[in-house]
């Protein structure tokens, strides 16, 4: 590839992943002309396969932490250490690329969770400044241009919806049927997980893989919908897409007027090039995302581009993954095999809405799920040599189940993102350093749900319920969030309601950094909406000289949870 | 590397060079033997760390992989050695195996440590008992994948770790069938990365 200044085009994006794939389809299909750069290699299918030390154990997908490593602590108390904190696969496609592919939808009360619990001592919750029904067109072109598989109806508080799903779910797995009888049981409204994948034929996709290997792993098969697969192919048969692969952005640059002029980043060659761009677009992730921002301070933006109101980077929201682990008598029940199906198989939205008289605001997804396979599998407390824990191994590892969640994370404001004062990457760039401690109420909601979680396990018939208890966020759901909070007041946020930065006005901003809080679902579906919905407007609005406003009165525009 | 057939299970002796090594010297190959025959043992089916092969597996991986961690394995195997001399009047491989249980006991935090954890400049300067507890946390880990590894990276000889927890395997496909309450999973034929790399299942082309 040559260094040096490529013609400048409409728009360049930064990330090829949920959202950055996302935009090269809507834009390059509105007749943009468009660049996308991503740090990683283009793997397809054919590099993929059912190798747990490869996936899981090294760094085939993910960045390798020796070169390019994130450091954590809780609070400013801390000196943050070396962390592999919540590092996506840096590939083309993302984190579409590895994930388990659960899709469900975000709920009303997702988008005004400040106006239903308002001020949160500890929290800085704060309503997104559009709505539910603002985004459910977008949520609804995602799932039919993606592929995306759920039964309709199945949530009996699931909120409106334009069309159906495209495609019917999974069949169930030995411990999917388990968790259904145990929730009939207990009068628990459970239903397949909405998943992004197809099951049928579609759209020139013919699925028919029924594996375990559907969680950290490359899909050797294109059932799974993934950005790589799908949206991606389709922006280059445009032909207004190019794609640069193994390239690092190491910052934008800004014209004398304040506006984004490009990016710079390092070529697979290592040579600098600067892309010059009408629109720049960020799809870096949370994380990656406000780092580049950081990393593009000048002396006219000494604290970050983007930063006048010193809030970039702060209320960084992350899900944990917890679960509570049940084994089962192999002497009284037949195997699980959950190395067959699907990773996951039943789940419920039932404790997703408030009730306070659990002694905590919000609720999380929950979900049944194989423990994993046989180097990592997940037995919280089990004996870790010896021979008992051979015995464990073998007497649990075909029958044993979990139901997880995707723990919520109330905003908070001293949890954030910013460039570690000492560590630097192999470039001798910064590095992110996240800062982050549970809210007690997370702490609370964690410890009712694994107890109910439990509680389904039992009525399942396990002998025995081991639970996780979470103490502190690893990022490992890769969930990434709240780094540039939208809305209207530029005082108090980093982008307006399109993703555009309210400081550097052809700077979008179009992953989960703008989430002003955390859902209580995975975020992937709304991340993607959301993306497709600023694009819409890009390509409608501002690639035409046009401007649109929304109305500043978000909680009046919703109708749910009687705001 | 030479793989048994099925049926030639019975334990070699330990430090018996099987395979050849690319890092290991054979002191040091023995040492690890006996103490991977420690975390995954062979009683009583003949289904442990040592017919897995568990030592080629951690050979290639700190020959390559896990280069970064050469001191510890280096520094670790020696102290080892000479604490257990100095407690027990024999080098760890030379000690019963109740003893061995032991010695290892005293440094098992009960909890896995990553590997990148490992700080090697920290090792000239740490005492014995924090790098042996370091030490032992990285070989249980690695011990753990080199018995449930695919063959492919020298461990798991003969599907012995699969074998042992009835996984069938690398395998992408089961039928609705297979998924079925009352379908013995046992009976699906154990499949390796190689093998579907020489079957058509995974041809893209």
């Amino acid at each position: 590839m040559g260094s040096g200044t490529p013609s400048p085009v409409d728009v360049v994006i930064v990330g090829t992943g949920a959202t950055g794939g996302t935009a090269a389809k809507v834009l390059s299909e509105r007749g943009l002309n468009v660049v996308g750069i991503d740090r990683g290699p283009y793997l397809t299918p054919k590099d993929f396969s059912g190798d747990e030390i490869k996936y899981v154990n090294r760094n085939f997908l993910v960045p390798d932490v020796l070169l390019n490593p994130r450091t954590y602590r809780q609070d400013e108390s801390e000196t943050a250490e070396l962390s592999a904190f919540s590092l996506l696969p840096q590939v083309v496609g993302g984190g579409t690329v590895h994930w388990a592919g659960w899709f469900p939808r975000p709920k009303p009360s997702d988008f005004i969770q400040h106006s239903l619990h308002g001020d949160v001592p500890g929290a800085s919750l704060a309503d997104w400044p559009y709505s539910y029904e603002d985004l459910e067109p977008f949520l609804t072109k995602v799932e039919w241009a993606f592929g995306c598989a759920g039964l309709d109806g199945a949530d009996r508080n699931a909120p409106y919806r334009s069309r159906p799903y495209p495609n019917p779910p999974m069949p169930p797995t030995k411990f999917g049927r388990a968790f259904y009888r145990a929730c009939q049981k207990l009068d628990i409204n459970a239903h397949p997980i909405p998943q992004a994948l197809v099951t049928q034929p579609f759209r020139g996709r013919k699925p028919k893989h029924l594996t375990g290997f559907w969680n950290l792993y490359g899909d050797p098969s294109g059932m799974r919908s993934g950005t790589a697969t799908t949206f991606i192919p389709e922006a280059l048969a445009t032909g207004n897409y190019e794609l640069r692969t193994d390239c690092y952005v190491q910052r934008i640059v800004v014209d004398r007027h304040g506006n984004a002029e490009g990016v710079i980043y390092l070529d697979a060659d290592g040579e600098e090039v600067e892309q010059k761009a009408s629109i720049v677009i960020l799809a870096a992730g949370a994380i990656e995302s406000a780092r580049l921002l950081l990393l593009s301070a000048t002396e006219r933006h000494p604290d970050g581009l983007a930063n006048s109101s010193g809030m970039l980077g702060k209320n960084a929201t992350f899900h944990e993954y917890v679960y509570a682990t049940g084994l089962f008598d192999r002497e009284v029940c037949e195997p699980f095999d959950g190395y067959a199906g699907h990773y996951l198989s039943g789940g419920s939205m039932q404790f997703y809405e408030t009730d306070e008289r659990r002694g905590h605001i919000c609720g999380s997804i929950i979900g049944a799920s194989q423990v994993g396979h046989p180097i990592n599998w997940m037995l919280p407390g089990r004996p870790v040599w010896g021979e008992a824990a051979k015995r464990a191994d073998r007497d649990y590892f075909r029958h044993s189940m979990k139901i997880g969640m995707c723990l919520h994370d109330l905003a908070v404001e001293s949890n954030r993102v910013d460039l570690d004062p000492t560590v630097k990457d192999a470039w001798g760039m910064p590095v992110a350093r996240i800062t982050h401690r549970s809210h007690s109420n997370d702490l609370a909601l964690a410890k009712w749900q694994l107890a109910k979680n439990a509680e389904i396990l039992d009525a399942a018939g396990a002998k025995q319920v081991t639970s996780v208890s979470h103490q502190r966020c690893t990022g490992n759901t890769f969930h990434q969030h709240g780094t540039a909070r939208m809305g209207f007041d530029p005082s108090k946020t980093v982008l307006n309601e399109w993703c555009e930065a309210h400081d550097v006005p052809n700077l979008y901003v179009i992953d989960g950094s703008g989430f002003p809080t955390a859902l209580g679902v995975n975020p992937t579906l709304t991340m993607m909406a959301h993306a497709w919905r600023a694009c819409e407007f890009i390509a409608d609005y501002h690639a035409k000289g046009r401007k649109f406003r929304l109305d500043r009165r978000p909680a009046a525009r919703n109708n749910a949870g009687g705001a | 590397m030479t793989n048994h057939s099925p049926g030639s299970a019975s334990p070699p002796a330990a430090g018996v060079n099987l395979d050849g090594f690319m890092f290991f010297n054979a002191t040091e190959a023995r040492t690890l033997d006996a103490m991977t025959a420690r975390i995954v043992p062979s009683e009583p089916d003949g289904l442990g760390a040592r017919e897995a092969g568990v030592v080629t597996y951690l050979d290639h991986a700190v020959a390559g992989y896990f280069r970064e961690l050469q001191s510890i394995y280096r520094v670790g195997l020696q102290r080892l050695d000479s604490y257990c001399l100095a407690k027990a009047g024999a080098v760890f491989a030379g000690l019963s195996v109740s003893r061995q249980d032991e010695i290892l006991r005293e440094f098992d935090t009960g909890i896995g440590v990553s590997a990148a954890g490992a700080d090697t400049e920290r090792l000239e300067a740490d005492s014995v008992e924090p790098i042996l507890t370091r030490f032992f946390a990285i070989v249980r880990e690695h011990t753990i994948q080199g018995m449930f590894c695919d063959p492919i990276y020298g461990g798991n000889r003969d599907f012995v770790g699969w074998k042992l927890i009835g996984f069938p395997g690398a395998q992408w496909e089961y039928t609705e069938e297979q998924m079925r309450p009352g379908f013995d999973a046992t009976t699906i034929p154990i499949l390796s990365l190689a093998d579907l790399q020489r079957s058509r299942v995974f041809r893209h082309d």
